[in-house]
């Protein structure tokens, strides 16, 4: 049986820390037109071309071969119908020579198809020059070429972005596509992780950095950061006056907790299982931290309020010095066998039940990248 | 590509690509390199060439592989079945792509894991 050439997967552009970096770039080239329909698709071009930059500095496998093939394929379909879609919305605006502007169009995509490289493997030279190529027209195209045909709008009076999706409402459902959740997710919500803040991402680097708590066990190096994580978000609620945040302060501090004694019950059977000497000592601490946290719980459901601020300080105090002190005894201890702490975590996992949200893996391979790029 | 086709599987795929930084070594059959195109909770699209070794390979097959990567949370040894199997040209090479099944006893990596099916209230396992 013979079918066609591998799919280009969408999931690699999603990627957090390539999202960090491709908005870092959009913002510093500039690159907003000020049409969301027009920028959105800009913006996949950008992505794409981005990706395969990247690819081209990995080492050469066959993996970054078809990957390659891929997005160049990927690129040459989407820049066509991309141009298309223009050269539509700037003849319907009665744009000055749009049949010079579409005739130079339909050429250069003759001349990028013939650039492009027909065996990926045996021709890498090329394939960074059809990126380079690629790369300075479209960059062309966004800063020189399309700010002409909106100052043309501007002069009819009309507004880019209204303009643009009066024109193509009946053309695209242009809502579902990949580039359009693209440009919802990075461009709008400004999020390289869907739901969670930009600067709760940079605060929770520079913790994890600063501290340097790896324990390269990566179930526990995931439960951290996501305490760490819902430590500055309980942090970022105490400038929020308390009648506004109580409700959504109580709701965190009960997630918080939950996920505190999943945690606690992973730490202490891996140590137990890993022979880990202070183990004994390391449970007793948890234990008192836990009458402690029941004592502040049950006074603050008693009626004193001054209790939920007091658990708040103590949770963010106590978590911090706790990981950074005394899981650091731990971490140097997981070193010395690496594997053998990778294989009893995963049985943990697999015997517990353990559950690993996508979040807690997604920021996981963020900080990760991030650290191995810093 | 986006929604082409209705995803027909038990477990759902990976919405962002956690295989970026990995690649496949099979030991059975010995495919030193392969590409993973898709991975989920229950198995894993790989490609690779089409040789005298692999051209053999079938449905129903047992194979053994390891996920390799620099990050711990990817790496993964495994076992399991032959779903399918396709072959197609890119480039003049011929290739092929296959389906595999993971067999019930392997034990997964954390980033599988958080591919893992979520139960449904009420649902009964």
């Amino acid at each position: 049986m013979t079918v066609a050439t591998p799919e280009f997967s969408i999931n690699e552009i999603f990627d957090p820390f390539f999202l960090e970096s491709l908005h870092k770039q959009w913002l510093d080239d500039h690159l907003t037109l000020g049409a969301d329909v027009i920028d959105a698709q800009h913006l996949w071009l950008a992505a794409l071309i981005m990706k395969m930059e990247w690819l081209l500095k990995a080492a050469p496998s066959a993996l970054r071969t078809a990957k390659l093939s891929s997005y160049a394929d990927e690129l040459l379909r989407f820049l066509s119908a991309h141009l298309e879609l223009e050269e539509l919305v700037m003849r319907t605006s009665e744009m000055p020579q749009i049949d010079d502007i579409a005739r130079e169009h339909a050429e250069l995509l003759v001349k990028l198809r013939e650039a492009l490289p027909k065996d990926a493997a045996a021709s890498q030279d090329k394939m960074a020059g059809f990126v380079q190529v690629v790369k300075m027209w479209v960059n062309r195209h966004i800063k020189i070429e399309d700010p002409r045909w909106k100052v043309h709008l501007g002069k009819k009076h009309f507004s880019p972005n209204d303009y643009v999706r009066s024109v193509l409402k009946d053309v695209l459902s242009e809502d579902e596509s990949a580039h359009s959740l693209l440009y919802e997710q990075l461009m709008v919500q400004h999020e390289v992780i869907p739901g969670i803040r930009k600067e709760t991402l940079d605060d929770l680097f520079l913790l994890w950095k600063r501290f340097d708590v790896r324990t390269n066990v990566p179930l526990i190096d995931m439960q951290h950061m996501w305490l760490f994580k819902m430590v500055i978000e309980v942090e970022a609620m105490l400038h929020i006056a308390f009648e506004q945040r109580r409700e959504h302060l109580e709701w965190v501090l009960s997630e918080l907790l939950s996920y505190v004694d999943v945690h606690f019950m992973s730490e202490e059977h891996l140590m137990e299982k890993l022979g880990f000497k202070e183990e004994k000592n390391h449970r007793k601490l948890h234990e008192d931290f836990k009458r402690t946290v029941t004592k502040l719980k049950v006074e603050y459901d008693g009626g004193n309020h001054h209790s939920l601020s007091s658990l708040v300080t103590l949770l963010r105090q106590w978590l911090l010095t706790h990981i950074v002190i005394e899981d650091k005894k731990f971490a140097h201890f997981c070193e010395a066998e690496p594997q053998k702490s990778l294989n009893a975590s995963r049985v943990l996992i697999r015997d517990k039940n353990i559950a690993i949200p996508r979040d807690q893996t997604l920021i996981y391979m963020y900080i990760s990248a991030r650290l191995r790029a810093s | 590509m986006v929604g082409k086709n209705a995803d027909k599987r038990k477990a759902p795929r990976a919405k962002v690509s956690f295989f970026l930084d990995c690649n496949v070594r099979l030991d059975q059959p010995a495919v030193p390199e392969a590409v993973i195109e898709d991975l989920s909770w229950g198995g894993i699209r790989l490609n690779f060439h089409k040789d005298a070794v692999t051209a053999g390979l079938k449905t129903g097959d047992r194979v053994m592989g390891e996920i390799e990567s620099e990050n711990p949370a990817l790496q993964m040894v495994f076992t399991g079945k032959v779903m399918w199997v396709a072959d197609f040209l890119t480039g003049g090479d011929g290739r092929r792509r296959v389906g595999i099944s993971f067999d019930e006893e392997v034990v997964y990596s954390e980033v599988l894991h958080s591919l893992r099916p979520q139960e449904k209230a009420g649902e009964q396992k």
